[in-house]
């Protein structure tokens, strides 16, 4: 059962209806998150990577979207398996908390500034784990504990306000943890926080996840979070994987040109060049009613061929456990 | 910085505490925000201020910009003092010192054209005719890497990248000495990070610009700037040259920022110093040292006087009393 994937994704496709015309935010996306490990899912703004977190907890609808085709099945600790893309909204209510949490990056937005944090961390586990309001707070003590809130007995009567942004999301992570779930989908978690803060929550979510067994999707555009947290990582591109390998296999060999164009462009990746230019990707990504025909990355690479152009290229194995979309992959170095 | 080479802005004993909202009954209180910094750039120099969400180093970006008024200390722009002039004194300064803000989406009119923003300035302090106006728009468009007919569109219309060379164009149209750049890349994704990076590295070199560099993204600022000035809590930890700095870093709160930030190399495996705890409140900041709550090196003595900023090796400044430790570099290699 261990060897089974926490999640498996498969196909998923979510569009938005907009007044310009259908937009495919998610074009046929597949990974699988290994059991107690950490999947990276990587991308620019506009990628996709958002809304496939959102499309696998079923919250697009509220935004216009909806999943068009696909399936994600869900393996519990248990052993059972549910195909999250199928189930109704009743039973999908249960899953969401108990079995897969979510941390979002605004830790501010997430949480109502109405309610103290504490009533918040006892909503989840009173819902998910039918306990009396004495033991939810003891609980949600502990939990406050764990993630290094100082004086949780204190500070669980405090309101969002009160918090500054680290705690804040602590507190997210708190209510997210509060019932063990087997799946942490992390959307870009530590984006809004400094760098001493974030390497404290990178800590606890790794501590919690040995601690726990968790799987974790962590969603970011940080390439360096990403070498330090994951084990697989799958590159999006305008809506597409268009490359998925273990994480040094990424860093060292990436097959793709957008990945290769994505790690030289980070500061210090490369060698100093003696007029201090960084080598960089031409142009933007391709509006989402707008897409190239052919490779969507084509207009941007150095690579293209006519070829490239012409039909979009498969997402095709070029080493073991490495998948790359280009038909240059051959070409790509480092 | 140098003594042969006159500093283009010199600020000494910089100070700024905002009234923070006080209990009915308790005593006024104050926000610590600046406490004596002091610092100066060269004619064509990049000096990166560096520092957390708190820091102070925003406020002094804004006292130098005067859009803020020092409680203490002094301001001097090429030899003058600036902090206390009129309004009507203060103009043609204005015009010398010009920001760019993080925010694209947030820092430009969207009811205005492109071309207009751009030439808002050039309005203003009254420079040219309307039409030696609208063709420095268009030379200015050029200079940031953006089409000519941009003139004619709105912001949104605009990528984020785009509309931070907006940005850039509006600031350089008044023909600047000294450019205050607020976290300028710090909403960017990395691919257009890094062109914006290269363009502004194009302009220094072409227009001789003298930057203060304010982020938190100390990647961005090894790259780009050639020295480094570390704030916390509203004061100056360390001052030293880029390479002095990442090398030899000499204060415990420099070493902590430069470990925290992830690497983007999975193969890399680093110790990290966590700083425990959040940083603390700068209405009742720490006596003596502010680091001391946080520092993993604090001694008893810390909490007595506060450290001033002293000359440990030409050029490079810390404020700490502990010489007696060796603090690790931001790169294992070196």
């Amino acid at each position: 059962m261990t060897d089974a994937p926490v999640l498996d994704v498969r196909n998923l496709r979510t569009v938005f209806d907009t007044p310009v015309g259908q937009v495919v935010s998610v074009d046929d996306v597949s990974f699988a998150i290994p059991h107690g490990k950490t999947l990276g899912l990587v991308g620019e703004s506009g990628s996709g990577k958002s809304v496939t977190s959102l499309s696998l907890m079923r919250l697009v609808g509220r935004g216009g979207g909806r999943v068009a085709s696909g399936s994600a099945t869900l393996t519990t600790r248990d052993g059972a398996t549910t195909d999250l893309l199928a189930l109704p909204e009743k039973a999908m209510r249960k899953v969401r908390g108990r079995d897969i949490a979510m941390v979002f990056q605004e830790p501010m937005t997430s949480l109502d500034p109405v309610w103290s944090v504490g009533d918040q961390i006892m909503e989840s586990i009173r819902l998910h784990q039918g306990v009396n309001k004495a033991e939810a707070r003891r609980r949600a003590v502990d939990m406050l504990r764990l993630v290094g809130i100082p004086a949780p007995e204190r500070r669980i009567d405090d309101f969002p306000h009160q918090l500054s942004g680290g705690m804040r999301q602590r507190v997210m992570i708190a209510i997210a943890l509060s019932c063990r779930p087997g799946l942490l989908i992390a959307d870009e978690p530590t984006t809004a926080l400094d760098v001493t803060i974030q390497a404290q929550i990178l800590d606890l979510i790794r501590r919690l996840q040995a601690e726990i067994g968790m799987s974790v999707l962590f969603i970011t555009h940080n390439l360096g979070v990403v070498a330090e947290t994951a084990v697989r990582v799958v590159v999006v591109y305008a809506g597409q994987v268009v490359e998925e390998a273990a994480v040094a296999d990424i860093f060292a060999t990436p097959r793709h040109p957008y990945t290769l164009g994505l790690l030289a462009s980070i500061p210090g990746t490369s060698a100093p060049t003696p007029d201090r230019r960084l080598p960089t990707i031409g142009g933007a990504p391709p509006s989402p009613l707008a897409r190239p025909t052919g490779c969507r990355f084509a207009p941007r690479c150095a690579l293209a061929l006519d070829a490239c152009r012409a039909s979009v290229p498969e997402l095709v194995e070029v080493a073991p456990g490495h998948k790359a979309r280009c038909i240059r992959w051959q070409d790509v170095r480092r | 910085m140098t003594d042969s080479q006159p500093a283009l802005l010199d600020v000494l004993g910089l100070t700024k505490r905002f009234n923070a909202p006080s209990n009915l009954f308790g005593p006024r209180r104050q926000v610590h925000a600046v406490e004596d910094v002091s610092f100066s750039i060269a004619s064509g120099e990049v000096l990166g201020l560096v520092g957390e969400s708190g820091s102070g180093k925003t406020t002094v970006g804004r006292m130098v910009m005067g859009l803020e008024q020092a409680t203490d200390g002094t301001i001097r722009f090429a030899g003058k003092a600036i902090g206390k002039l009129s309004r009507e004194d203060m103009l043609p300064i204005r015009r010398r010192i010009q920001m760019v803000f993080q925010d694209p989406f947030a820092s430009l009119n969207p009811r205005r054209k492109v071309g207009d923003l751009i030439a808002e300035g050039m309005e203003i302090h009254r420079i040219g005719t309307r039409a030696e106006q609208k063709a420095e728009v268009t030379r200015l468009l050029e200079l940031v890497g953006l089409p000519a007919d941009a003139a004619t569109r709105f912001p949104h219309e605009f990528s984020g990248g785009q509309r931070q060379r907006i940005g850039i164009a509006r600031a350089l149209a008044v023909k600047p000495d000294l450019l205050v750049a607020d976290e300028p890349v710090s909403a960017l994704d990395v691919s257009v990070q890094a062109q914006v990076l290269n363009l502004l590295q194009d302009l220094k070199e072409k227009l001789n610009l003298t930057i203060l560099f304010i982020s938190h993204d100390l990647a961005v600022v090894e790259h780009f700037c050639d020295r480094v000035a570390v704030m916390y809590l509203g004061h100056l930890m360390e001052v030293a040259p880029r390479e002095a700095l990442f090398a030899h870093p000499r204060h415990p709160y420099t070493e902590a920022l430069l470990s925290a930030a992830p690497v983007p190399d999975p193969t890399i495996k680093r110790e990290r110093i966590v700083m425990q705890g959040d940083i603390p409140s700068p209405v009742e900041p720490p006596s003596g040292c502010v680091l001391r709550t946080r520092c993993p090196y604090a001694l008893p003595a810390c909490a007595v006087t506060v450290p001033p900023l002293a000359e440990v090796a030409p050029g490079h400044f810390k404020a700490c009393i502990r010489d007696d430790i060796l603090l690790r570099p931001a790169h294992a290699d070196q």
